[in-house]
Parts: structure tokens; C-alpha cells; sequence
């Protein structure tokens, strides 16, 4: 049955006053008026002596918003052949509605006001059209305007609109990872009936005070003002969206032009978001604005990662095709992007850029670049640089080799591939070079007494895979007359938290006056060799490594050591300590400022922050840090095996500060 | 008849040798303990200074070893494996006792960062928003009992301290030279967090990943 039929019975009621029907009773189980289905309706009309109005009462055991009762009065204007039926407000849903039908010959409207309802009861209502996810409540008030126009003859409106405004409302999900509060609202819903079954659509919403979370999005609704505008149409199981725009001002402006397929037409079934299929849609972001983008959308999706805590600045803007529910191309433009590691870990200043971006298998993009004004990590430095990459698929190349400058030299990168780029997946192949970069700019950067050289390279090879870079090829630093050089170098977590250095360095033939001048703890004369072995940095601070430097073996260069010298050094050894000094300022050595030695060796086994020291081996416990030659003859042996790392860094930092003499016990 | 006896003892260890198969045990006792302490520096240093562990642990070398017995062997080897076996428990017990090494500058790093976040978390475990899990990790078990503005705080801190705690066990079987300790220190951790760790009223998931309250 249908409502028309109810319609009618009630003019034939009206329309023959002089019939003497007293009372009219009507009763359905079913009725389905306007795709909505009431059950157990009655309607029960007695003619108002006083008036000689029909007025009465109509009850619904079961309609979209719970079972309803109301009293109605009928009055009608015969000029306009309009019969109006009045319904009085009665409760519903914790507030009241109040609802009006209208009847002519050519035309209906029923409409329904609502006031202070449950924003749960409107959430209920939608459930009959959308499949929302049943953990999901509704909280807070709203009022409303909800009204249906059609014709006779036709059994579906040819108009409907829907506003409601809430303040104060609320929503959230069983686990609480989707949520707001304090929400005010305004949204206005239009559909005008076009040729046969489809309608075109019309709304906005408008939100300027509350706050949402969207998983790991959280948003201030009052400081970014929220508002969607929609323009498009509807026609069974398919939705063209013109236009929806959404704005929050101050954060981002985009918008979105799409056809979708909802797979079956909602008034039959519930809609099931999850299977509306887009066949196409065309993604605008007219401007992301940082740093509101990153800490309302990014920064905590990016928890735990490098990425967690930057200063930004800029903007970006963008575009994103996607046909068949498949993303097909992207293109985005970055302006005067800045990107600042809150903890000092990198910088990248004045980024611009433009990405294209295809899918694998369509037609290559063309040519993306990025450009910045400067950049670093840590304290090194670099200047202005710019890459052009491809962009497809799961894959971005460097299309020519780039040139970074870092302080006065440079690293070129030959090649580098990134794929998978943010998935765990990520892999990155790399090659590349390093120009000499002087030592000065570099131990300016880190803090340390400044000196000459400079540190080359050649990369031959980097790879980035489970999250650890592996470099083939070796590092070099030209420093001190000799040869510094790196080799096996492999970073595992760098973009973590607990990033994990390891290499083996090689020591070649450094001059001794040279390095001692620089870091003022006596002058050694003579050459210098070893390395570091199995070093290991955990977070940038060493934490173990087998490290030897001595005196090569074959070496013919002068030897000579001052007494500072001695002194710095029997200190590290755990000799006399401060006595050393004023011992040799005594007696004949007092004559002596310099001393020749045959060799000097120093070893330091590092682990669990104990070095175990040694040197050259004389017995079991006692070993030559220097070992003299000629006459006087000083020899400083050693007998502390163990030394606290982290306190004997604290001293020697002191002693080169302050230039005074420290102590190991 | 001297001469065959040595000549049969040498055998005899050249076969044991042969068909020694040397397991080492994973140090549970010494493991607990290790955890506690970590564990307690965490939650009673939140917000201080990680404390500088005190003299440095001796290296422990795993002793233990279990000997099993090849079929198809001298009786004289039958008998030494007997014997060996019977040490074993010996062994095993001296390895509950032995230490594990947790004075790591890695292990101080993560634990010292573990504080400082604890500082923030606490209160959410006193809510229950979030709670301790069988793997070692925590979890968000209910953000709905977190005020709005705080669950991306949770969701964030939650996401950092499990990388710290990864980065934890692995570093305690780095530092012990055993890296395939690393679920079983993993595991460990997770029943001390929840024995000793947990205060009443926090939550932690039982073995069937229900969420239970101290």
C-alpha cells in the first residue's frame, strides 16, 4: 500500500461535509510513502462540532525515528483546493517535532520541524540509508527542518531538503580513535527531482567550534573553521559530485570532482560506504598550509619516526587522478617549504619543487624537480642544490647527476633510486662522490680545535634496505699529513630514534707535531698509524671499538716528546699522575724539555663504557705507552687495565680546556 | 692393559667431543632480575636523570651446556655422557645465578628515554587508556577514557615508547653477545612489566590478549 491512498481517503473525508460520516478510522500495517516505510499506522479523524473540521489523532507503532503519536487537525482553503493537516508537536527523540502536510490536486508537501532532538535519533534515521558502523554514538542536541514536496501520481518527491543545526554535538566510535566534542554545526541538504529518476544535489556544512579526531588526526575546529560545499547530482546507484570543496581556514583549501558507483541505490538498502566505487575523481589541493598541515594531519603518524618533531613553514599544492578506485596520477608543487628536525638532526631551507607523478604502466610523468636554498645535517652545512627525478610507479630515479655542496666542497650524487619510498619496504640505491671539503669548516661544525686537510670519497655503492645503509667504499679525510679512512660503514635505523653507526677506520702516517699542536697537550715529533676497528656509535656516541695508534714500524722520522707530552700521556695510562710532571722538573731532568722515545703505542678496547688500555707489552700487567731511547730515557709504562670511557672523556675534555692535568684511578 | 685404558680415554674424549651438541640456556633468573632493574629505574627515576649503573657487570660466559646422547656409542661414552649429564643441572643453576649484562651506554640511552616518557604516560596507565601487553609493548586499550585533546598525545607517545622498548631488547641481547636472546628477554620483560611493574588498577592482556586489571 501506498501513501497516496491514505491522501485520498482523507479528501473524500473533507470533501463531502454533508455526508454525515462522523469519524473516520483508518488503519494500515504497512505503508511506504517517499522510500520510507511506516508500520501499524492508524489514523483516527472525528468532525470538530464547533468547526465541522475533521481533526483527530495518527499513531505509528514503527517509523525511521521510533514510534510516533500526535493529534492533527485538518483545516482546508476550498478556493485553493488545499487541505492543510496539522499535526501538534509531540515528543520524539528527546526533543519535538511538529509536522504539516499540505494537500492540492497538483502538489503535496510534508514537513517536519524538529527541536532539541537527540543527534542519536537523526543518527538512527541515517542508518536507514547508510551503513554506518554500529559502535559508532551520536551525543547532543540538534534542531531541524526536514520536508518533502511531490506531486500526485508520482511516487517520488520531486523535492527534498534537510537542515539541521547542532551546538554542542558529538560523536565517537567504540575504541575512541574517531571523535568529537563540543561541535556546532549548520547543514543544509538539497535534492531537486531532474528527468526521471535522478535529482540534482546541492548542501554545505558548516562547523567553526569543537574538536574531532580522525584516527591520527586531530582537529581544532575552532581555530581552523570547517566548512563543505557540495554540488552535484544523483541518479539510482550512481553520484556525480560537480564540486565538493572543503576549506578550514588557515589549514587547507581543496576540493574534489567525482563519479561514484554506490553499488545499489540506497532507498532499497542501506548504502555501504565501503563498496561505492569511484570511477573517477579528480583530487584538488589548492593550498596545504604548514606548520598547521603537519602538526593537525602528520605529526602523529609520523610518531617514532625522525620525522616527528619539525619546525615547518611554507605550503603545498597538488592534484591526484584516480580512475577505478586506482590512483593514476599526481603532481605536487612545494612552496618555500622549510623543514627544521626540532633536535637538531637536519635542515632543509626554501625547498620549492614540482613532482609529477604516474602509476606504473601509464604513460611516464614528466619530469619532476626539487630545489632548495639550503640544507645540513647536524652541524654540517650545505648550500643551495636541486635534483630531477621520475616519479612512477613505486619508484622514484634521479634523472642527472646533482651536485650538493657542503661547506666548501661537495657530495655528487651520480645515481640514486629510491623504491617504496615511506613503506617499510623502502630500499635506496645510491653512488655518488665526495669533493675535498676542508677539515677547518668541518671541525668548526663539530666543535673541535680547528685543522687543515680535507675529506674525500668515492661511494661506489650505497644501499638502503631493512632499515640499515650499507656504503661500499671508503670515506678518506687528508688530515695531518696522513690518511684517515673509513671503510664498512653501515648505519642501521637512520630515520629512527636509536640510530647505530659501525665502521673500521685506518690511520696512516699521521705527523705527530702537527695533531699535538692542534690539540695543545704537549708536542710529540714523529709519525703516527693504526685505526679504530669494529667502532660502533650508538645515537652519535661511541660506545665500542678497538682502537691502537703507535709508531709505525718501519718509521725513520725524528721522535721527540716534551714534557707536557709525557705528562698527557702517563695520565691516560694511569701512571703517577700529577707527579710525573713535578718529578721531571727535579734534578738533571730539569735540563731536559724534550725526550727522545723508540715508539709510542696506545690501545683502548671500548665496551660497556669500560676501555681497557694496554700498550706495548712488557709482562702481563705492565705495558709501554712510550718507550724511550738514548739518554735520559723516559719510559712511561702502563699498569691501569681498566678506565671508566665516559669519565676519562670528561677529564680529557677538562685537561684540553683548562690545560691542567687530570687523574685516572 | 695401562696402555689400552689411555688409550680408550682418549677415545673416549674424542667421541664425546663428537657428539656433544652445546645448547645454551637462556639466563631467566638473571634476565628477571635485569628486568626489575630497568624496569624500577624507569618508573620511580620518571622525570630524574638516568642513574649511572654502579660498577660494571663482569661478562657473563654462558656456561651451560646440556650433552645429548648419540645412539650407537661406546658404553664407556654412554657412561661420560651420564656424567656430564648429571652435571648439567649444576650448570643450568649457576646460569640462573649468572648476570646479564644491562650497564650497556645503549642500554642507559633507552632506559634514561623510557623515564622521561614515563613522566607522561603514567597517568594514562592510572586511566586505563592504556595498558601493558604480552609482547613487551603497550597499547592503547581504551582512548575513549583519555579527554579528546590527549588521545593524539597517546597515540604518539604509545607509538615512541615501543620503539624505545624494541630498541631496548634488542640491546640487551646485544649487549650479552647472544642476539637470539631477544624474544626471550622480550618475554621476560613483558611478565616483569606486568608482576612488577603494573600498579593496581593498570591493564595488562592475558595470554588469550584480554585485558585484565591489577
Amino acid at each position: 500500500m501506498n501513501g497516496r491512498i491514505v491522501v485520498s481517503l482523507l479528501l473524500c473525508a473533507t470533501a463531502l461535509p454533508a455526508v454525515a460520516i462522523d469519524t473516520i478510522r483508518f488503519a494500515a500495517r504497512e505503508i511506504t510513502a517517499a522510500g520510507t516505510r511506516f508500520e501499524n499506522v492508524e489514523v483516527k479523524l472525528v468532525l470538530d462540532p464547533k468547526t465541522g473540521l475533521p481533526r483527530g489523532r495518527v499513531s505509528a507503532g514503527s517509523t525511521l525515528i521510533g514510534p510516533v503519536a500526535f493529534d492533527v487537525a485538518l483545516s482546508e482553503r476550498p478556493e485553493l483546493r488545499e487541505t492543510t493537516l496539522t499535526g501538534d508537536r509531540f515528543a520524539i527523540a528527546g526533543g519535538e517535532l511538529g509536522i504539516e502536510a499540505v494537500f492540492t490536486p497538483s502538489r503535496w508537501r510534508i514537513e517536519g520541524r524538529a527541536e532539541r532532538i537527540e543527534s542519536d535519533g537523526l543518527l538512527t534515521f541515517t542508518r536507514r540509508y547508510i551503513n554506518i558502523p554500529p559502535d559508532i554514538t551520536a551525543a547532543g542536541r540538534l534542531d531541524g527542518l526536514v520536508r518533502f514536496v511531490g506531486r500526485p501520481g508520482r511516487e517520488l518527491p520531486t523535492e527534498a531538503y534537510a537542515e539541521f543545526v547542532g551546538k554542542g554535538v558529538g560523536f565517537a566510535n567504540g575504541e575512541g580513535s574517531f571523535a568529537g566534542e563540543g561541535i556546532d554545526v549548520r547543514l543544509h541538504l538539497r535534492a531537486d527531482a531532474l528527468e526521471g529518476t535522478a535529482y540534482s544535489l546541492q548542501g554545505n556544512l558548516r562547523s567553526a567550534a569543537g574538536e574531532a579526531l580522525f584516527g591520527n588526526t586531530y582537529l581544532r575546529l575552532g581555530k581552523y573553521p570547517t566548512s563543505m560545499d557540495l554540488k552535484g547530482s544523483f541518479d539510482g546507484d550512481s553520484i556525480d559530485i560537480e564540486e565538493l570543496s572543503l576549506v578550514q581556514q588557515g589549514l587547507l583549501r581543496t576540493s574534489l570532482a567525482a563519479n561514484l558507483a554506490l553499488g545499489a541505490t540506497f532507498i532499497d538498502t542501506p548504502l555501504d560506504p565501503n563498496s561505492v566505487k569511484v570511477r573517477r575523481a579528480n583530487l584538488t589541493l589548492h593550498e596545504l598550509r604548514f606548520p598547521d598541515v603537519y602538526t593537525s594531519y602528520l605529526q602523529t603518524a609520523l610518531a617514532g619516526t625522525a620525522l616527528d618533531s619539525l619546525e615547518t613553514a611554507g605550503s603545498v599544492s597538488g592534484q591526484l587522478r584516480i580512475i577505478d578506485n586506482v590512483p593514476q596520477a599526481g603532481e605536487l608543487r612545494l612552496a618555500d617549504l622549510r623543514l627544521r628536525d626540532s633536535k637538531g638532526m637536519f635542515h632543509l631551507d626554501g625547498l620549492k619543487g614540482e613532482l609529477y607523478w604516474t602509476a606504473e604502466g601509464d604513460d611516464p610523468a614528466a619530469p619532476s624537480y626539487i630545489a632548495w636554498e639550503s640544507g645540513g645535517a647536524y652541524d654540517i652545512g650545505g648550500s643551495g642544490s636541486s635534483m630531477r627525478l621520475s616519479l612512477r610507479g613505486a619508484t622514484a630515479a634521479l634523472l642527472e647527476p646533482a651536485r650538493m655542496p657542503i661547506f666548501d666542497g661537495a657530495l655528487n650524487i651520480q645515481q640514486l633510486r629510491i623504491v617504496d619510498p615511506g613503506q617499510e619496504s623502502m630500499q635506496i640505491e645510491f653512488t655518488g662522490e665526495l669533493e675535498p671539503i676542508s677539515m677547518e669548516e668541518l671541525t668548526k661544525a663539530f666543535g673541535w680545535p680547528a685543522f687543515g686537510g680535507v675529506v674525500t670519497g668515492r661511494i661506489p655503492g650505497v644501499l638502503y634496505r631493512d632499515n640499515k645503509i650499507t656504503v661500499a667504499g671508503d670515506i678518506e679525510a687528508e688530515i695531518f699529513d696522513g690518511v684517515v679512512r673509513g671503510s664498512n660503514i653501515t648505519l642501521s635505523d637512520p630515520l629512527g630514534r636509536w640510530p647505530r653507526l659501525e665502521a673500521d677506520i685506518r690511520v696512516e702516517n699521521l705527523d705527530l707535531e702537527a695533531l699535538t699542536r692542534t690539540f695543545e697537550v704537549g708536542t710529540i715529533t714523529g709519525r703516527l698509524e693504526g685505526g679504530l676497528t669494529n667502532l660502533e656509535l650508538f645515537d652519535w656516541s661511541p660506545v665500542a671499538f678497538d682502537m691502537y695508534l703507535g709508531t709505525p714500524a718501519n718509521d725513520r722520522s725524528d721522535r721527540q716528546i716534551s714534557v707536557d707530552a709525557i705528562n698527557s700521556i702517563s695520565n691516560v695510562g694511569g701512571t703517577a699522575g700529577t707527579g710525573v710532571a713535578a718529578a721531571m722538573r727535579t734534578g738533571v731532568l730539569r735540563f731536559f724539555s724534550n725526550y727522545r722515545y723508540k715508539r709510542l703505542a696506545l690501545r683502548c678496547v671500548l665496551e660497556d663504557d669500560i676501555c681497557s688500555l694496554s700498550g706495548a707489552p712488557i709482562s702481563p700487567n705492565r705495558y709501554y705507552l712510550l718507550e724511550g731511547a738514548g739518554v735520559p730515557r723516559v719510559d712511561i709504562i702502563g699498569n691501569t687495565g681498566r678506565v671508566r670511557w665516559s669519565e676519562l672523556l670528561e677529564q680529557i675534555e677538562w685537561q684540553i680546556r683548562t690545560g691542567g692535568t687530570f687523574v685516572v684511578e | 692393559m695401562k696402555t689400552l685404558l689411555r688409550l680408550n680415554l682418549s677415545l673416549v674424549t674424542l667421541l664425546i667431543s663428537a657428539c656433544v651438541t652445546i645448547n645454551v640456556y637462556f639466563p631467566a633468573g638473571a634476565a628477571e632480575k635485569a628486568a626489575d632493574e630497568i624496569i624500577d629505574s624507569v618508573i620511580k627515576g620518571a622525570g630524574k636523570a638516568a642513574p649511572r649503573s654502579s660498577t660494571p657487570a663482569p661478562r657473563t660466559t654462558p656456561p651451560q651446556s646440556s650433552v645429548h646422547r648419540q645412539t650407537n656409542t661406546h658404553w664407556l661414552v654412554w657412561l661420560a655422557g651420564r656424567t656430564l649429564h648429571a652435571l648439567v643441572p649444576a650448570a643450568h643453576a649457576q646460569g640462573v645465578d649468572a648476570n646479564m649484562d644491562v650497564s650497556s651506554p645503549e642500554i642507559r640511552a633507552i632506559t634514561a628515554s623510557m623515564q622521561e616518557r614515563f613522566g607522561q604516560l603514567e597517568r594514562f596507565f592510572d586511566a586505563g587508556v592504556i595498558g601493558l601487553t604480552t609482547s613487551g609493548l603497550i597499547e592503547i586499550r581504551d582512548a575513549n577514557a583519555a579527554a579528546l585533546p590527549d588521545r593524539a598525545l597517546v597515540r604518539r607517545l604509545v607509538a615512541e615508547d615501543n620503539n624505545d622498548r624494541n630498541a631496548l631488547y634488542e640491546a640487551i641481547a646485544r649487549a650479552n653477545d647472544r642476539p637470539e636472546w631477544e624474544a626471550d628477554i622480550r618475554r621476560i620483560f613483558a611478565q616483569r612489566w606486568i608482576e612488577r611493574g603494573a600498579r593496581p588498577g593498570w591493564y595488562y592482556q592475558d595470554g588469550d590478549g584480554n585485558w585484565q586489571q591489577r
